[in-house]
């Protein structure tokens, strides 16, 4: 019996300090069913949807997939053209240059909010990248996108002493890029008594820059609406 | 008339359920083809949701770009008084489901990117719904379509 009664205390404090303890535990970044959402702010879960829906657009987009086979076309007879004319293509070229080269560019952000475009940005070319119809340059990007200076810095290591001339890397075989990806976002909201709407609208456009012509445009508006609770301030 | 007066208020319940329901009707031309255009193999663990959300079919085409393309209609089938009820009761309604797509490879394996990701979509009784992906590359040929209730 008082045996009985000591365990009792004892499983209430384990409860207690079970009760207590924080958890924290890896869960699938993509799995926008369960992610936390920010009521009045963008989260995680917007870029995982509007990733989906630009990525599946653009890779079922037709009038894209005409631009590309064009572009395979014209640049099959200018690798020609300068063959014929004496330049000297490396076969890295020749593998890669049927594909056009991308530009991540502005997206410009229409919110009050603060908000890094790269993470619908980058992984747009991720997807664009590993479907095999493009290229990408890390040399030039609009406001708010990743450079890497590792490509201009490689062209200045021919005056260091150490570093052998063979290997150095000259100047003028940089690519132009072809391609750019750009766009807006809008945030609108909305409030009726305790019903709240927030809402961002994504405006995307591939721009061909040879000629300024748009190839691509998507338009996406995620709407989201919470209650707030009766004695909630 | 006790009799009379007991079916008074279960017919008003009756008008009332009746008055409540929110489903949506369809239209549409009569297929010319068969529905689905593949033959598809289902796994089912949740009967609720096989009976609730019916797949009408699962089709397949090859876009302009190579790259597959999978759409698969699924209608609400949580028509009528008692199902429209009871979801009403539950919190149902509209009836809250989450899917995801995984393409496959030529050699069977899963290939991850960032279009394969868990989603949610509300469906109205009644109303059909296409749960569409593009793979992510041309080398993809066949895909699987997770499906479960959302809380």
């Amino acid at each position: 019996m008082k045996f009985r009664l000591l365990l009792l205390p004892a499983a209430a404090l384990a409860a207690l300090l079970s009760s207590c303890a924080t958890d924290s535990h890896y869960v699938d970044a993509t799995d926008t069913t369960v992610a936390v959402k920010n009521k009045n702010r963008m989260s995680s879960s917007d870029w995982v949807v509007i990733t989906q829906d630009a990525g599946n657009a653009l890779l079922a987009s037709p009038l894209f997939e005409e631009y590309l086979e064009a572009y395979r076309i014209d640049a099959e007879a200018a690798l020609k053209e300068a063959e014929a004319a004496g330049e000297k293509i490396t076969t890295r070229e020749k593998l890669t240059a049927m594909k056009p080269l991308l530009m991540l560019s502005t997206i410009q952000n229409n919110t009050s909010e603060h908000i890094d475009s790269k993470l619908l940005t980058e992984r747009l070319r991720e997807i664009l990248f590993n479907s095999g119809k493009v290229r990408f340059t890390t040399y030039a990007a609009g406001e708010g996108q990743s450079i890497d200076a590792a490509t201009a810095q490689a062209r200045q290591l021919k005056n260091d002493p150490n570093i052998k001339k063979r290997t150095a890397l000259k100047k003028g075989t940089v690519h132009a890029y072809d391609l750019s990806l750009a766009g807006v976002i809008i945030k609108q909201t909305a409030q009726d008594g305790r019903n709240n709407e927030m809402s961002y609208t994504f405006n995307l456009t591939l721009t061909d820059n040879s000629t300024g012509e748009g190839v691509w445009t998507y338009s996406k508006e995620i709407k989201r609406q919470h209650k707030q609770g009766a004695l909630s301030w | 008339m006790n009799r009379k007066l007991l079916l008074a208020p279960a017919a008003g319940l009756l008008l009332c359920c009746f008055g409540c329901q929110d489903t949506v009707n369809t239209v549409e031309n009569e297929p010319q083809e068969p529905v689905s255009n593949i033959r598809d193999v289902r796994v089912v663990t949740d009967k609720f949701l096989r009976d609730r959300l019916i797949i009408r079919s699962v089709r397949m085409a090859t876009a302009a770009s190579g790259n597959q393309v999978a759409e698969v209609a699924a209608t609400n089938a949580r028509t009528g008084v008692f199902s429209q009820a009871w979801s009403g009761i539950t919190g149902e309604n509209p009836y809250t489901v989450a899917y995801k797509f995984v393409w496959m490879d030529e050699a069977g394996m899963a290939v991850e990117t960032n279009l394969s990701a868990w989603r949610t979509v509300q469906i109205k009784p009644g109303e059909t719904v296409f749960f569409k992906s593009v793979a992510p590359n041309a080398r993809c040929r066949d895909f699987l379509l997770n499906l479960k209730e959302s809380d």
